[in-house]
């Protein structure tokens, strides 16, 4: 079965069940960036708790699924704007980005394409190149191709190479801007609105797989964790080869975000948690699990 | 109680040099320059060098199964190498150097704190060596409080120092959600030894649960209830011999190899012609072999 990398996917929002049909889809990584929760935060306890959530909790539930969890980490765009929290955040961030399993910067970038929320862009995507991470950036969903231009003139004042940043939600026209600067192209793949498993399998027949990432930026919203299976299936079904599905749903994933240097490929090849149960030698190391064993 | 000092750097040392064969030059080189930077900054430097010990030594164990130093054992303390990863062997020479150079309680707590799931795990490998009770105390609150069974897997098994600390309730506690994760108590050294009867009430309620919901009894039950009987303990172990699934059976035998009164070597006796399960055999004959050597046992 083929497995997918979901980079883009807020498992904090979603159940158990959608764990469970992810798994038997062939989803085996997710990466989880920190995002806004539905309604805004108003003290940057809540943050860090959000974000020990994703390093902990998130990640042990994603294992019990048989599903390997990464993260990105930043203070959103939306909540940048916010004075009560923006500031703190962006002080407590630095450890959150030394943490094994963060593979990125993000989601960073644009929402209502303020002054503010460039500042903080700026300052993140230079954290980023303190970190020696790659950056996800959030374009907006409302005048989104200013919104990408603005990004792309962000990016490049900072300096960093730009194949070390990843724009996402992107589409038919922003594909166009974005594919001569050696950036890499994320699509959100929606049920009912803005990108499709279609319209994306139209994008890839013209401008190829190079630099492509598709996830399903599953939230509380109306959203599919099932949208990268289910695109895999689709481009199966048009005549794409094994080896171009693998290129779009595992290799590109863990390319980019492999960039941060702290992906080992091994281990998410592997069913995640696996080392806690070691098989040394084909024995059970944990004396533990022979019945017969006598109590001390 | 922590273990006597001695007995600590007993397993600091099976743990060193386990660690110093297992791990490649690079590996080897990074943690010994992190030792130094710990020993000259502990609090500056241990949040650093802290996350990167599982991307550095990686995860597999420290030893394996087939080790012939796998299990420590010294005055008071009990530990089985093979469940600390590489990290976890790591971590404790980085904590131990950054405490050797002053680093504080509130700034080890901080660090759990602060720590993502597998740091937290390190941590809680650590408790054996650490000599903090009241540290010690808290980090094992954490684990009784949490869903992560890792991490409280690492703070109770493979090793007596969780089993040693907590005080009757405390460790009461514990061995209830141990039951409840269907963890087997043999991966607790020395649990045994502190069985008590109100355990043994809780248990035994459990065990009604469990069977109300058509679901199997933690095996572990039944060597506890041997040790230190409630009332309906005794009927239960003797039912043992008779019903519920196989590891539950053979649990039961060990129980009952444990119960001072009522004598149950008639029951096992009448069981054994009839047992054809090769190892509850083993252990009914074990059993009435021990009685025989110490009939007032």
């Amino acid at each position: 079965m083929q497995p997918i990398f979901d980079p883009h996917i807020h498992m904090f929002s979603r159940v158990t069940d959608d764990y469970q049909r992810m798994h038997e889809a062939g989803v085996r990584v997710v990466l989880e960036p920190a995002f806004w929760l539905g309604q805004n935060r108003t003290s940057v306890g809540t943050f860090v708790d959000y974000f020990d959530t994703l390093l902990g909790w998130e990640r042990h539930r994603a294992a019990t699924f048989g599903i390997h969890h990464l993260c990105t980490m930043a203070l959103n765009p939306r909540e940048a704007n916010d004075p009560r929290v923006n500031e703190a955040v962006l002080e407590v961030l630095p450890r959150y980005l030394a943490k094994n399993g963060v593979v990125g910067v993000g989601e960073v970038g644009l929402d209502d394409q303020t002054p503010v929320e460039e500042d903080f862009f700026a300052r993140q995507v230079q954290l980023a190149i303190e970190f020696d991470l790659p950056v996800l950036v959030h374009t907006p969903h409302r005048d989104k191709l200013r919104g990408f231009t603005r990004s792309v003139d962000i990016v490049r004042e900072s300096g960093i190479p730009m194949e070390r940043v990843l724009l996402d939600h992107g589409n038919e026209e922003t594909i166009k801007l974005t594919r001569e600067l050696g950036c890499w192209s994320g699509f959100s793949l929606y049920p009912h609105t803005k990108m499709s498993p279609e319209r994306m399998v139209a994008i890839l027949r013209e401008h190829g797989s190079e630099r492509m990432i598709v996830n399903s930026a599953a939230d509380w919203g109306v959203s599919d964790p099932l949208m990268v299976p289910r695109t895999a299936k689709l481009m199966e079904q048009e005549g794409f080869g094994a080896d171009a599905i693998n290129t779009l749903v595992w290799e590109n994933p863990l390319a980019f975000f492999g960039q941060s240097g702290r992906i080992d490929r091994a281990t998410l090849e592997q069913p995640p948690g696996i080392h806690r149960r070691e098989l040394f030698e084909g024995n059970s190391v944990l004396r533990g699990q022979d019945p017969e064993a006598p109590l001390a | 109680m922590s273990a006597p000092a001695p007995s600590r750097d007993r397993l600091r040392e099976a743990l060193a040099r386990a660690l110093a064969e297992a791990l490649d030059p690079g590996a080897a080189g990074w943690l010994a320059s992190a030792r130094d930077e710990v020993a000259k900054e502990p609090a500056r430097r241990l949040p650093v060098l802290f996350p990167q010990l599982l991307r550095r030594l990686g995860a597999a164990p420290v030893v394996g199964a087939d080790h012939p130093a796998r299990r420590v054992e010294a005055p008071g303390l009990v530990a089985d190498l093979a469940a600390w990863r590489r990290a976890d062997a790591g971590a404790a020479q980085l904590v131990d150097a950054s405490r050797a150079a002053g680093l504080g309680a509130g700034e080890l707590r901080e660090l759990y704190d602060h720590g993502d799931a597998d740091e937290r795990i390190q941590l809680m490998r650590y408790l054996p060596l650490l000599d903090d009770d009241t540290l010690a105390l808290e980090l094992l609150g954490e684990a009784q409080r949490s869903n992560h069974q890792e991490l409280f897997e690492a703070a109770w098994c493979e090793h007596d120092s969780a089993a040693r600390r907590l005080d009757e309730a405390g460790f009461n506690r514990m061995v209830l959600k141990l039951a409840f994760a269907d963890i087997p108590l043999q991966r607790v050294p020395g649990a045994l030894s502190r069985a008590n009867p109100e355990l043994s009430r809780m248990l035994c309620e459990f065990a009604q649960e469990r069977e109300a919901a058509g679901r199997p009894v933690w095996p572990s039950t039944m060597p506890l209830l041997g040790a230190a009987p409630c009332p309906g303990a005794h009927a239960r172990l003797l039912g043992g011999l008779e019903h519920g699934h196989d590891p539950l059976r053979l649990a039961a035998v060990q129980g009952l190899g444990r119960l001072r009164e009522p004598d149950p070597t008639p029951a096992l006796r009448a069981r054994l012609p009839r047992e054809q399960h090769p190892a509850i055999r083993r252990a009914i004959e074990r059993a009435l072999d021990h009685r025989e050597a110490s009939p007032e046992a």
